[in-house]
């Protein structure tokens, strides 16, 4: 089994799966579109869930280490934010279908695959809690807040997701003034609707 | 009027309403103890003490008694909150005796809570879409809240509403995930808070939400 056939099998668990749903996805779909024996994704992987799962965890892990670099830059909240939640954007732009899987896709794999898909959002809930720390009157913040605000963005993203034409970019200003709003007051929430998208620097 | 399981001598669409009604209540029992997965037809065919027959000339599958099963719910609530939250009632006061018939229903009822609140986004993409479908018939009523801001209150993000309807249905799966240690009172003021801050102001809003108890 070699890293070739595994990728190319990754690959065509996920164009199957965007194209028909996970459900009407079978494994020898999957290894025939691969251009390989069905003993092959045997040899790869334990199952079909396993597979979606392998895909899963290997746009995640591109996925967060775009987003945290992003965050990273940035000194102060909810500066870091908002790069953060830019970088999402981008990483939906130049990977669509990837988002789609992970996002939509991976609620209907299995229970294990719910899990990891929370499990992926949470990753980011410090960013928001950040926000404790600078805000005006800490104590008057529910303790839940991140938590809440984390479930709220996912359901929303995930609904936009399914649909035909979302502009993830676009959406940043909307999403950035509901977290700020919630930690530093409905006036700077108000500003992030204001605040332009940064410059596109395309990667050569 | 319960239907005993048998033979007997009723006419047919009476029997098939019941054999339906006993099916949406076994669906809900099996789901709540197994989970949507885990759940069978056979399991739910059991509980509801109907044959296969009947079942399957009622519903396609799983899928389709489980739809049943989260329409029926969706439908009691919204006669519960028409009859019990009055439009007379200002506004904030409406948005905060809703939440209360959903807490005091979810504290009645945990189980159908369940199946609607947790298994249905878990359900596949149609049970995921009715889910979404029937959250967003809280958005109008929540939107009215725009028309109370000042002038020239600052701006709201499009997603207000939506982060309202997520924002509650999580703190109400959070109450749900804590069964007997959660505070239903509680529960009902921070969804309270979340639902009327963005219009009123977080001040305001916990004033409302404080004089609001679940019982």
């Amino acid at each position: 089994m070699s890293a070739a056939t595994r990728a190319a099998l990754m690959e065509a668990m996920l164009e199957l799966v965007i194209e028909r749903g996970y459900e009407a996805t079978s494994v020898s779909d999957v290894a025939e579109l691969a251009g390989v024996a069905a003993a092959d994704f045997d040899a790869c992987f334990a199952s079909k869930e396993e597979c979606a799962i392998a895909v899963f965890d290997h746009f995640q892990a591109d996925f967060e280490e775009k987003v945290r670099g992003a965050y990273a830059r940035e000194p102060t909240w909810p500066d870091n934010l908002r790069a953060a939640s830019y970088a999402i954007a981008r990483w939906a732009r130049e990977n669509p279908r990837g988002m789609k899987f992970g996002t939509v896709e991976m609620m209907w794999v299995s229970e294990a695959a719910q899990a990891r898909r929370v499990a992926g959002f949470e990753t980011f809930l410090g960013m928001i809690e950040a926000g404790r720390a600078v805000a005006p009157d800490p104590d008057a913040i529910p303790a839940d807040t991140a938590g809440r605000l984390m479930g709220s963005m996912a359901e929303i993203l995930t609904r936009r997701i399914q649909g035909k034409s979302f502009d993830p970019e676009g959406f940043v200003p909307e999403l950035m003034a509901l977290i700020v709003g919630a930690y530093l007051g409905e006036e700077a929430g108000a500003r992030e609707l204001a605040i332009p998208p940064p410059p596109r620097v395309e990667q050569g | 009027m319960v239907v005993p399981t048998g033979r007997h001598g009723l006419p047919a669409d009476i029997v098939s309403e019941h054999q339906r009604a006993r099916i949406v209540a076994a669906t809900i029992a099996v789901v709540g103890a197994e989970g949507y997965r885990a759940a069978t037809v056979d399991q739910i065919v059991k509980a509801a003490k109907v044959g296969y027959v009947a079942f399957y000339e009622l519903f396609e599958g799983k899928e389709d008694c489980f739809a049943a099963a989260f329409e029926r719910i969706v439908s009691d609530t919204r006669a519960e909150l028409a009859e019990r939250v009055s439009t007379e009632l200002p506004w904030a006061e409406q948005i905060g005796e809703g939440l209360r018939v959903l807490v005091e229903l979810i504290v009645a009822e945990p189980e159908r809570a369940r199946l609607a609140l947790v298994e249905a986004q878990g359900a596949g993409r149609e049970a995921y879409r009715r889910y979404e479908e029937a959250m967003d018939e809280a958005v109008p009523k929540l939107a009215e809240g725009r028309a109370l801001r000042a002038k020239g209150a600052p701006e709201l993000s499009v997603a207000t509403e939506e982060a309202t309807t997520t924002g509650v249905a999580w703190i109400l799966q959070q109450m749900l995930a804590e069964g007997e240690s959660g505070s239903p009172t509680e529960t009902l003021r921070a969804a309270t808070r979340v639902a009327l801050a963005p219009y009123l102001g977080e001040a305001a809003a916990a004033k409302v939400a404080a004089k609001l108890k679940a019982r």
